[in-house]
């Protein structure tokens, strides 16, 4: 990982995918996942203005376990909601996967979100409606395109992975809150996304439980190579990233 | 198919809700379908009864008859007449499609008091009395008298004709020898027998300036089966003494043909010049009423033919029988039942759009109730829908999973509140609910209650239904479409 770089050119050209709502093939992935340039998101709020962020730069490699640290009101949460296209910057560039996320529309955001990102909350926010299975089944039958049967596979050999294979059945309201996190993972895994971001994953388990779900997203960076980015203001955790991001003011304060 | 699960669940997990929205959506379609089906029943019913007790199903006036409305036109103003009645109705009887064809003479009639006190008016029917029978078979209940027999001349009067003339005269009419005093309105049943009026002068207020007033013997008083309120204002009296009454020529006299300086002095307002001369001695009130212009000689006259026909519309048959009549260069034209009788024909219309105004105020408070419910439903999963939208659901997935909702809400709710409305028809008129009440049975369309309700009343619930149900659900889904999933990370 490397931050602090300068904006770099090319960043501003738009590629001809960029005004296309596809997803560029998986493959040829870029060696850094994301590339922030002088990034800053400031708030309105009443009469003032809260400079949430104040000019990130950062680049994250692929296949990393990086953890954003820092205090409540750093910045972290904001930092990550852009990176995983769910906020707007208010300057900066922002490369997700090669791709400038802010100049794209809110259906390609979208479609970005579904195909190449995975999210796990706070909150383990599941579909209450649904299943176990069904939950982690879900972002596989927005994406379309497999046979009920296939969806059903993958699903089920996630949520084995993740050491729920006996609660398929069983609706969030049954599980713990353990568990949820769990099939929050799985679902945040099942479309192969090439990075997954974890908003706080542990902030509501006890820290038994919150050690077992960072084991299982180390697993599963090993396993898979997939790149996790957590935010967490508990440094008990910070042992389980392979990197650490501190944040402090909206401003990187230190890497390592 | 994601969605349908995703909406049946979110509809049992908020059971509450989803019964108040439903409960709404099923009441409206129970009053829709009831109401829709009261309203066809009732159309079939004056239907049936206008056509099958006064009017028939299509009326031929004169083809210089401006308005359509010949029965219950305003006071004073003519039915015109209608010349050539043989060509006209042979015309008519040589289609096949006609059933029968019946020629009545229809205008307005002052009752003259004879006593000085104010006149009363009534629609007056002239018409053969055995033939009008045979017509309308059992369509009229003499309660006193009898009908004038062929020939014979003589007035009959509804109820509702002797309630307007005492209103309007202080007098009572009822036939020689007949002393039942129910027979006649309630404010009227003190007077004293003696003081009953067995005949009446009725005077015509065609514009033939011929009209002479006549003196009648009531022979008969009673009530139409149906629809009294209505029919029950029209006199009927013998074809001859109405045209004596209308200043009509009648059968038994002969047309004068006129000079034309007869004619010039009869178009002259000049009374010295009319008063001079041997022009006095024709006849000006026959004169008046002869078409000259019937090279067939001169027909009685009459002012409509009532049609029967074997089916098909009303509307078709008076356009057919118009194009018999341009074929055969006959003065009349044809018009449909609901036409010839004003107001009456546009009940049903006038109930139905009642019916659909109260129905569409109900609609719009449902659908304001049924928007703001699911309004504050997406609101309040907005974490759950913020957290759909972030790993992937798109605006028009959200949108399409509101909608879902509410049309399994409509479907099941809706759907058996269409159901209930449809069998609450079909049991209905098993119950054989009757009424004597006039007022009832102009919303009857009969005697009895007899809601119907034909495939395409079912099939525009169901329309009405989805529209408004899509019209209420469009402002939440498109709500809950513009729920980001940052908004639901900041209710976190």
């Amino acid at each position: 990982m490397n931050s602090g770089n300068a904006v770099n050119g090319e960043f501003a050209r738009q590629e001809p995918w960029m005004r296309e709502p596809t997803i560029p093939p998986k493959g040829n992935a870029p060696m850094n996942i994301v590339e922030i340039r002088n990034l800053t998101k400031n708030y309105p709020l009443g009469n003032t203005t809260v400079h949430a962020l104040r000019g990130i730069d950062m680049d994250i490699p692929k296949g990393s376990l990086m953890s954003v640290v820092g205090p409540s009101g750093s910045g972290k949460t904001t930092l990550l909601n852009i990176i995983g296209c769910v906020d707007n910057a208010t300057t900066g560039s922002v490369k997700v996967h090669d791709q400038e996320v802010t100049a794209l529309s809110d259906r390609q955001l979208t479609n970005l979100r579904l195909n190449r990102i995975g999210f796990i909350f706070q909150t383990f926010n599941l579909v209450p409606v649904l299943t176990a299975l069904e939950n982690v089944e879900f972002p596989l039958l927005l994406q379309g395109g497999r046979s009920t049967s296939e969806v059903r596979a993958k699903a089920r050999k996630l949520l084995a992975e993740v050491g729920l294979g006996d609660h398929e059945k069983h609706k969030p309201a049954e599980l713990s809150g353990g568990q949820r996190q769990r099939v929050a993972i799985a679902r945040a895994l099942v479309t192969d996304p090439d990075l997954v971001l974890a908003d706080e994953p542990t902030a509501n388990l006890d820290s038994e439980t919150g050690e077992s779900i960072l084991q299982l997203m180390q697993k599963m960076n090993d396993e898979f190579g997939t790149t996790f980015i957590f935010s967490t203001h508990d440094a008990q955790v910070l042992r389980y990233a392979k990197s650490v991001v501190r944040i402090h003011d909206g401003r990187l304060v230190e890497g390592s | 198919m994601l969605i349908w699960r995703l909406a049946w669940r979110n509809l049992w997990r908020h059971r509450g809700r989803s019964l108040v929205v439903g409960g709404i959506l099923f009441l409206g379609a129970l009053l829709l379908t009831f109401g829709n089906g009261v309203v066809s029943g009732m159309e079939q019913g004056l239907r049936k009864q206008v056509v099958e007790t006064f009017t028939g199903d299509v009326v031929v006036a004169s083809a210089k008859q401006q308005d359509d409305n010949v029965f219950i036109s305003m006071m004073g103003k003519e039915i015109e007449p209608l010349y050539r009645i043989g060509a006209v109705q042979a015309a008519i009887d040589s289609q096949p499609w006609v059933k029968a064809s019946l020629p009545i003479g229809k205008n307005m009639a002052m009752a003259l008091h004879e006593s000085e006190g104010n006149p009363g008016y009534i629609f007056l029917l002239g018409v053969d009395f055995a033939k009008w029978s045979a017509f309308f078979p059992g369509s009229f209940d003499v309660k006193a008298g009898k009908l004038p027999g062929p020939g014979e001349p003589g007035l009959v009067l509804p109820t509702g004709a002797i309630e307007q003339l005492h209103q309007t005269m202080g007098q009572a009419f009822l036939p020689e020898g007949v002393f039942d005093t129910s027979l006649l309105p309630e404010k009227a049943r003190r007077i004293p027998s003696s003081s009953i009026r067995r005949e009446i002068v009725l005077m015509g207020f065609s514009n033939s300036m011929a009209a002479s007033d006549l003196r009648m013997d009531v022979h008969a008083v009673g009530r139409f089966r149906a629809l009294n309120t209505i029919w029950g204002h029209f006199a009927l009296a013998d074809i001859e003494s109405y045209r004596s009454v209308q200043g009509y020529l009648r059968q038994d006299e002969k047309a004068v043909e006129l000079s034309d300086d007869q004619k010039n002095v009869m178009a002259s307002d000049d009374l010295d010049a009319l008063l001079s001369g041997d022009v006095a001695a024709a006849d000006p009130a026959k004169a008046t009423a002869v078409d000259s212009s019937d090279d067939d000689g001169v027909d009685p006259i009459w002012n409509l033919v009532l049609v029967k026909l074997h089916g098909g519309t009303a509307e078709d048959g008076a356009k057919r029988l118009d194009s018999v009549f341009d074929a055969r260069d006959l003065p009349a034209r044809a018009m449909p039942w609901h036409k010839a009788v004003g107001v009456i024909g546009s009940l049903a219309l006038l109930i139905r759009g009642a019916l659909l105004g109260f129905v569409g105020l109900l609609f719009v408070v449902a659908g304001i109730v049924i928007a703001n419910t699911l309004a504050m439903s997406a609101l309040e999963r907005t974490t759950e829908i913020g957290m759909m939208r972030a790993v992937g659901a798109t605006r028009a997935f959200i949108g399409r999973l509101m909608l879902s909702e509410t049309a399994v809400l409509a479907a099941v709710f809706g759907g058996l509140g269409v159901l209930l409305g449809v069998a609450l028809v079909a049991v209905v008129p098993l119950l054989g609910i009757t009424t004597d009440n006039d007022l009832l049975q102009m919303m009857y369309g009969g005697e009895v209650f007899h809601p119907l309700l034909r495939p395409q009343d079912v099939l525009s619930c169901f329309l009405e239904l989805g529209l408004v149900v899509a019209l209420a659900s469009l402002y939440p889904a498109k709500l809950a479409a513009s729920i980001t999933p940052l908004d639901a990370i900041a209710r976190e």
